[in-house]
């Protein structure tokens, strides 16, 4: 028997995660995402590539569909493969990913389709449709898909309602653990999981050799630049996305604010961000420690000093904090205040640690311009402080170490990050941990070995014998030295000897010796060997008929 | 075969043990019947052995433990769990010298991995106790074993990262009671990056059979990531422990205090709190020293919102040495804002006073600087009543304590006059060390102030002035001694402005010859006046003080008028100003005196009489003439 993991996308790369495993006769699909770099065919997962050869019907194909979070790379195509391809299966996914999901996939078909005139793939209907089929899943909470069949979520950090997925299937069992964070956010607890007995760990690599600093560090510096802007009477602009950034970052300066008593206004640009604090305020419970504790007295999401925000604010005078999307200036609201403040020096730009190529964000933060031309007609002088601040909700790769550590899994395989630093991170892996390690490419299919178990019961009286052997074993080896040798644990396996009774429709069991001819219900017989006397002979022929032999208990299948 | 298999197992396992162990001690282990149950009961009855066990026989340890062993290598997490709290109380009890300790450590080691998160708390909980153990054994044996203090520091280290918040609380807990632990696995357990071991650790790890778990990657950053956890109780811990294990090594103290400063942007009150306890805790050992990179978080620090938190940074503030001048000109700037918003924090003066004795040559440059405003500004310009100037004369006067000495000199005389007034302040500010009395004689012999020159020459009167500041101070030793410092600071307040009194009426005594009779009533009669709003005020000894000193002040009043009488000679004077009058007016004082107030020392006794004796005089020259 073996575990088969088909990956049709995040193999060796970022995007369109979505991985197809195959144990004992099941077929999982975790993520269904899309890949945002590509504008052809290879934008989805080659999904095709899970049916037999000459078959059509998805749905008998795959058990189940399982999402991990919202993010489009993990959910993207999740539309797509059930209206398009036609998959009628159970599709799980957490409650938050259920609520948010429409918010980000509705989100991308306006600015994608309406706003650039892309080729629409699905449509709003689509979407409504899709989640419709969708089961939401609690975290801890056990599912049944079918017989022999379970998958369970535990948390994951990363974004609200980011969930690991546990998969058992018989006694094989794995963990995907799609996007997560070891560490803890303002707003998002760290992932947290049971030690379970794993064949398999996939895991996402997205840093899999970077070892990050301490965030309090990050934290301070990004909270002196923004106190010594306010305090000049400079006005702070943060761009940031929706979801995650910009509350992980308002609770801190919520936070700062209350403490140092400031009484500088912070604002939040209307739209998504506002809709999503709504979404957040109603998510608690998948929030995190901190958050949950407050809860009880004050909504933390309920920000005390964020007011109320207007666009004709943005040429007040005096200082103030504005939260605006998009997050890499690259339009939007974001971009039409970074003009009006950009040619001051009192001001200060906050920019997210990554910006794709192309965006203002990304100008802004290699080397410092002075002049940045939008178009023909229209440059902006810039002359504000510009502020650099990561707030990464992956796991670094110390993270990943620690979980697969603590899962202590038989195999890994890698998924979700850049080629060169996987073959790093399984290195260390393999000779770290001692654990096979993968990281396949697109298309490309691991089979891991998994040996079957089979139960057996013992009975009473072998057990006592073991336990005899075991304890005067113990007693002889008394007077250990300690320190010079590492402990090899307390010399508990010794030796017993039994038979294995393997029946067919029983259960096989382990006895000893002289139990087997009572639960065989035989009686015992003895065979007497003499030597051959004349007057013997007369006798025997007597009795007569007694012949058993102690040979035929192996016809019994003993071993 | 009816039982289900597994539970068999586990009852025939111990019953096993129990009858093969009594073979050998049939003493101990006559708790034949309830052996048979793998639950709590017999691991508390093993508890209970264990613990009488301490006065038994050396032998009979070795075999609870034996048996607890055995259990621990069951199949149900809480029996397991049971099995290593029993092993725990052995060990707390039994000698470490046996093998007791050896087996103990074992099976934490081998349950750390366990499943269930019950059982891997026990045993860190266990393995924590076997640490304590080894090192008070080899504490007392002197040869102290390091690498098996590094590898029980790793193992435990590789319980903090562990995803059961109670296992992580109990696994920081344990990593603070460590000792002994060699600096390259303390500095390792600061950085998440994984440090090449240098030769001397390398050597150490690799003469040892070390699993690969156990290697020095284990114990990266567990600090690191302990700071930041989740939960605030694991946060707690590991503060305290990064405070406990810093008195172990310098370099790691320094890398300490970068976390530490960072857990001050913490969100609980209660981690910033112990971060600061933790932080005092580093600056008692000495090993906390503050670099400018902390001084922004530092001063924010001063100006929280919470009085406990400002409270607790100022007891630190109170004990670090800060290596610039431009630091300490921050910290002093900002303890003065602090002072100006939160006037009711009078804590802040002391530690005004110990950070400036802390840094003599800093404070000396305060001082200078100030003597050089108070010039400028002599004009009854300076309003003394400012913090600002309060805080820095303050600071300049603790100079004058500070250790070095050259510094003292340094000291412009115009401070010392200036801080005569904030007397009260300053000595509370100084505490217990000196008291206030001879501060005052301090600053005043600095200042050549003339009060307390010109009391030595004495004449009669004058004495009797001298007198009357003794029984002053006499008073306020009392005070100082039973009264709680906010009171304490009001009637030394009080004492101050009757020592002002009794000064002015001193020298208009010394006046009263030279200068025009009706001044000399003016401040007599404003003396009075003063004198008696301050008694309308207080109460107690400080007030029975007061009133008799207003009769005293009558009967002074009362002198100088008869006197001048005298001296014109105006017999014809009627009224209240005839001398006669005057005369009946001085005796009722004199005898009001002597009369209403008890426990007078002999000199004020002596002074009364000598002013009934005056007063006799009086009347005898009159009647002359």
């Amino acid at each position: 028997m073996a575990i088969e993991c088909l990956v049709l996308g995040a193999g060796q790369e970022v995007g369109k995660s979505c991985v197809v495993v195959t144990i004992g006769g099941k077929r999982v699909m975790f993520d269904c995402g899309m890949h945002m770099g590509h504008h052809d065919s290879r934008r989805y997962p080659d999904f095709a590539r899970v049916l037999a050869p000459g078959a059509t019907d998805y749905t008998a194909a795959i058990s189940c569909v399982v999402i991990s979070h919202f993010h489009l790379d993990h959910i993207g195509a999740l539309p797509y493969f059930t209206e398009v391809c036609g998959y009628h299966g159970p599709v799980y996914m957490t409650y938050p990913t259920k609520a948010l999901a429409p918010l980000m996939l509705e989100d991308y078909l306006k600015v994608m389709v309406d706003h650039r005139g892309e080729e629409e793939q699905y449509s709003y209907e689509d979407i409504l449709r899709c989640m419709k089929k969708v089961i939401p899943l609690d975290l801890k909470q056990t599912i049944q898909v079918e017989k022999d069949f379970l998958i369970r979520a535990y948390y994951a950090g990363h974004v609200l309602g980011a969930a690991m997925i546990y998969a058992k299937v018989g006694d094989a069992a794995i963990v995907y653990t799609g996007d997560y964070n070891m560490a803890p956010d303002r707003h998002l607890g760290a992932a947290q999981i049971d030690r379970l007995k794993l064949n398999l760990l996939i895991t996402e690599s997205t840093y899999a050799k970077t070892v990050r600093d301490s965030k309090h560090a990050r934290e301070r510096e990004f909270l002196k630049a923004v106190h010594k802007c306010v305090s000049g009477g400079g006005k702070v602009l943060i761009p940031a996305f929706a979801l995650g950034r910009a509350q992980e970052l308002c609770i801190l300066l919520d936070d700062y604010w209350e403490r140092m008593n400031l009484k500088i206004p912070i604002y939040f640009s209307a739209g998504l961000t506002i809709q999503a604090n709504m979404y957040y305020k109603m998510l608690i419970g998948w929030t995190s420690q901190k958050i949950k504790n407050s809860y009880t007295v004050h909504n933390p999401f309920d920000f005390k000093h964020v007011c109320h925000f207007e666009r004709s604010f943005i040429n007040n005078p005096g200082p103030c904090v504005l939260f605006a999307t998009p997050g890499m200036v690259s339009g939007g609201f974001s971009l039409e205040v970074f003009k009006k403040w950009a040619p001051s020096e009192k001001n200060l730009v906050t920019l997210p640690g990554y910006c794709v190529a192309g965006t203002i964000g990304h100008k802004l933060m290699s080397g410092k311009p002075t002049r940045i031309d939008i178009d023909k007609d229209t440059h902006i002088d810039v002359r504000c402080q510009i502020h650099q601040l990561s707030f990464s909700p992956h796991t670094d790769s110390k993270g990943i170490m620690d979980l697969t550590e603590f899962l202590s899994p038989n195999h890994v395989i890698l998924v979700h990050g850049e080629k060169p630093q996987m073959a790093f991170l399984k290195e260390r892996i393999e000779s770290e941990l001692g654990m096979q390690c993968y990281y396949p490419a697109n298309n490309e299919t691991v089979s891991i070995p998994i040996t079957q178990n089979l139960k057996i019961n013992a009975t009473e009286k072998f057990i006592t014998s073991c336990c005899m052997d075991e304890t005067e074993n113990n007693l002889q080896k008394q007077s250990p030295i300690f320190g010079s040798d590492m402990p090899e644990g307390c010399g508990t396996e010794g030796v017993a000897e039994g038979i294995l009774l393997m029946e067919k429709s029983k259960t096989p069991k382990i006895l000893c010796e002289d139990e087997l001819l009572h639960s065989l219900g035989m009686e015992k017989h003895f065979v007497h060997l003499e030597p051959l006397l004349s007057s013997r002979i007369e006798e025997v022929k007597h009795t007569g008929g007694s012949a058993v032999q102690q040979g035929s208990l192996a016809d019994s299948g003993c071993e | 075969m009816e039982e289900p298999p597994l539970l068999a197992s586990t009852s025939c396992a111990t019953g096993s043990v129990a009858s093969s162990s009594s073979r050998n001690y049939p003493d101990p282990m006559d708790e034949g019947p309830s052996v048979s149950v793998p639950g709590l009961p017999f691991a508390d009855q093993r508890r209970a052995a264990g613990l009488r066990a301490s006065s038994g026989s050396p032998e009979v340890p070795g075999a609870q433990v034996h048996a607890l062993a055995s259990m621990s290598h069951g199949i149900y997490p809480l029996a397991k769990a049971e099995a290593l709290r029993g092993l725990a109380a052995v060990l707390e009890t039994a000698d470490a010298r046996g093998g007791v300790l050896e087996q103990c450590y074992r099976c934490a080691v081998e349950l750390m991995r366990d499943e269930d998160e019950g059982v891997r708390l026990e045993s860190v909980r266990l393995m924590s106790l076997c640490a304590d153990k080894l090192n008070t054994r080899e504490g007392s044996a002197g040869n102290s074993n390091g690498d098996q203090t590094d590898i029980m520091f790793l193992q435990l280290s590789s319980m903090a990262r562990d995803m059961c918040t109670k296992v992580r609380i109990e696994a920081f807990n344990a990593l603070g009671k460590m000792q002994r632990v060699s600096e390259g696995v303390l500095l390792q357990s600061l950085s998440k990056k994984v440090m090449k071991p240098n030769t001397g650790n390398c050597s150490i790890i690799k003469g040892k059979k070390v699993p690969p778990k156990l290697l020095f990657p284990c114990a990266a950053g567990i600090f690191a990531h302990g700071i930041e956890d989740e939960f605030y109780q694991v946060r707690t811990a590991a503060c305290k422990s990064l405070g406990a294990l810093s008195k172990f090594s310098t370099q790691y103290a320094q890398k300490a205090l970068d976390l530490l400063m960072d857990m001050m942007n913490d969100d609980t009150e209660a981690v910033r709190l112990q971060t600061l306890q933790t932080l005092l805790h580093m600056a008692t050992y000495g090993c906390l020293s503050v670099q400018e990179m902390h001084m922004h978080m530092f001063l924010g620090l001063l100006v929280d919102m919470n009085a406990l938190i400002r409270d607790a940074t100022r007891k630190i503030l109170g004990l670090v040495k800060l290596p610039k001048l431009q630091m300490f000109k921050s910290a002093i700037d900002v303890l003065i804002t602090s002072l100006e918003k939160h006037q009711e924090e009078q804590e802040i003066y002391s530690v005004l006073f110990s950070v400036g004795k802390n840094h003599g040559n800093f404070s000396a440059n305060i001082a200078k600087h100030l003597a050089k405003e108070i010039t400028i500004s002599s004009d009854g310009e300076l309003i003394l009543d400012k913090p600002r100037i309060k805080a820095l004369l303050i600071v300049s006067i603790s100079v004058a304590f500070s250790d070095d000495k050259h510094n003292k000199l340094d000291i412009p005389e115009v401070i010392f006059s200036h801080a005569i007034p904030l007397l009260g302040k300053i000595s509370c500010a100084i505490g217990e060390v000196v008291d206030q009395n001879s501060l005052l004689s301090y600053l005043c012999r600095k200042t050549g102030s003339p009060f307390w020159e010109t009391r030595l020459p004495s004449t009669e009167p004058r004495e009797s002035e001298g007198c009357s500041v003794t029984t002053v101070v006499d008073i306020l030793a009392q005070i100082e001694k039973t009264g709680k410092s906010t009171k304490c600071l009001d009637e030394v307040l009080t004492i101050q402005s009757i020592k002002f009194i009794i000064a002015t009426v001193e020298r208009a005594w010394t006046i009263r010859k030279s200068c025009n009779i009706r001044d000399v009533r003016t401040i007599l009669r404003t003396c009075k006046e003063e004198l008696r709003i301050i008694t309308s005020n207080s109460s107690g000894s400080t007030g029975a003080f007061l009133s008799f000193l207003c009769e005293y002040l009558d009967a002074v009043q009362f002198i100088v008028e008869i006197l001048r009488s005298v001296q014109l000679d105006n017999s014809y004077d009627l009224g209240p100003t005839s001398l006669d009058v005057l005369l009946e007016k001085l005796n009722t004082s004199i005898r009001r005196m002597e009369c209403c107030y008890a426990g007078f020392n002999t000199e004020t006794e002596v002074q009364v009489c000598e002013l009934a004796l005056l007063s006799n005089l009086f009347r005898l020259s009159k009647q002359r003439n």
